[in-house]
């Protein structure tokens, strides 16, 4: 298991399989770190957290009927809908056993963002996750730099090649030369 | 340095698809006096400004020396080369002449030295100063805006800059003609 940031939890919290989500008991300590959507009294957390906490241990999860769902099972799961799934839950949780706090952003693109706390003050990233061999154009570039920009984040690359190594760039426009 | 840079027109000859200043004075001029414009023939890196060669200028040179005003380029004949002609010769040598061109104006526009990268595996070397007078330059690659590049190609392009410790910029000309340039740094 790797090492880096824990939940913090000493015994795996109990979540309930529903739909795209696992359901848990609402935990400040959780939250604080960055994960899930507090419903009412519960956090709703998302398929790639799920997975995360799953495989290190801080969290069980059940279907409605009580049966173990298994981490193999998350993951075939969240690929169904999401065929970036896996890219996205090996970057995420690279960023997070690296003990950065990070969150997998919903929508068509493999967008994680991070917050980092360096010495100089907290670092924002809008962390792209792109595979080698797919390919990009400078007009998808620019409206990742866009999109970075009104995020008041600083734009990463996240490359993964084909056995799932990670190497992370930053992406800088150069105004003045 | 004694010499001023140049009032007067510098002739160059179109020798094949090469283009040669052949005035020894002036060329020498062109090089240390006015923006460190080509190589001399068989001389790789000028020590010190006492050459006397002939100066070969790059299509790019050229092209813009004779915009600006400052070249005359000369056919066999003896008959002026019009720029359009210049621009045809790049455009057949050179995959991605325009764009590439674009890019070499408007560094040079920035008073930039631009030289060739191709040692370096870049298009072009940038100078603030000039080449032998700074140790920094940094490394841009023009490529066309319609390419699309692998992933790869960014590793390689950070593994690259921390190689020859250079910053390596990517460039490309957008729609609208402007000039955009990209750095990208490792960052863990």
């Amino acid at each position: 298991m790797a090492g880096g940031e824990g939940c913090g939890v000493s015994e795996a919290i109990r979540g309930v399989l529903k739909g795209e989500h696992v359901e848990i008991p609402y935990s400040a300590e959780l939250v604080e770190k960055g994960y899930g959507e507090v419903e009412g009294e519960n956090l709703l957390l998302n398929l790639c957290e799920a997975a995360y906490l799953l495989d290190r241990g801080d969290l069980m999860v059940v279907d409605s009927g009580g049966k173990r769902i298994s981490f193999e099972e998350i993951v075939t799961l969240g690929a169904k809908t999401d065929p970036d799934f896996w890219v996205k839950l090996l970057v995420y949780s690279d960023l997070r056993s690296r003990g950065l706090q990070a969150k997998v952003i919903s929508g068509s693109q493999p967008i994680i963002v991070v917050d980092r706390k360096t010495r100089e003050g907290e670092k924002r990233y809008l962390v792209v996750c792109l595979e080698e061999g797919k390919r990009i154009g400078f007009r998808e570039v620019e409206v990742f730099i866009r999109r970075a920009l009104e995020a008041r984040r600083e734009l990463v690359t996240a490359i993964v090649d084909k056995e799932g190594n990670i190497s992370y760039y930053k992406v800088d426009k150069v105004i003045g030369v | 340095m004694a010499e001023s840079a140049p009032k007067t027109k510098v002739e160059a000859r179109l020798v094949g698809r090469r283009i040669v200043v052949f005035d020894r004075v002036k060329g020498r001029n062109m090089y240390f006096n006015d923006g460190f414009y080509g190589k001399f023939f068989m001389v790789s890196k000028p020590k010190t400004p006492n050459v006397e060669r002939e100066l070969e200028l790059s299509v790019l040179d050229a092209v813009y020396l004779a915009e600006e005003g400052k070249l005359t380029i000369l056919d066999a004949e003896g008959n002026k080369v019009e720029v359009d002609v210049l621009k045809k010769i790049g455009e057949e040598m050179y995959e991605n002449f325009n764009e590439v061109y674009i890019v070499y104006r408007d560094l040079r526009g920035k008073n930039l030295i631009v030289k060739s990268g191709m040692k370096f595996g870049a298009t072009f070397v940038v100078y603030r100063l000039g080449p032998g007078l700074e140790h920094a330059p940094f490394l841009v690659h023009v490529l066309p805006y319609n390419s699309k590049l692998d992933p790869i190609e960014i590793v390689r392009a950070g593994r690259l800059s921390h190689s020859v410790r250079k910053r390596f910029i990517i460039a490309y000309v957008d729609t609208s003609r402007k000039v955009n340039y990209l750095q990208f740094k490792w960052l863990m």
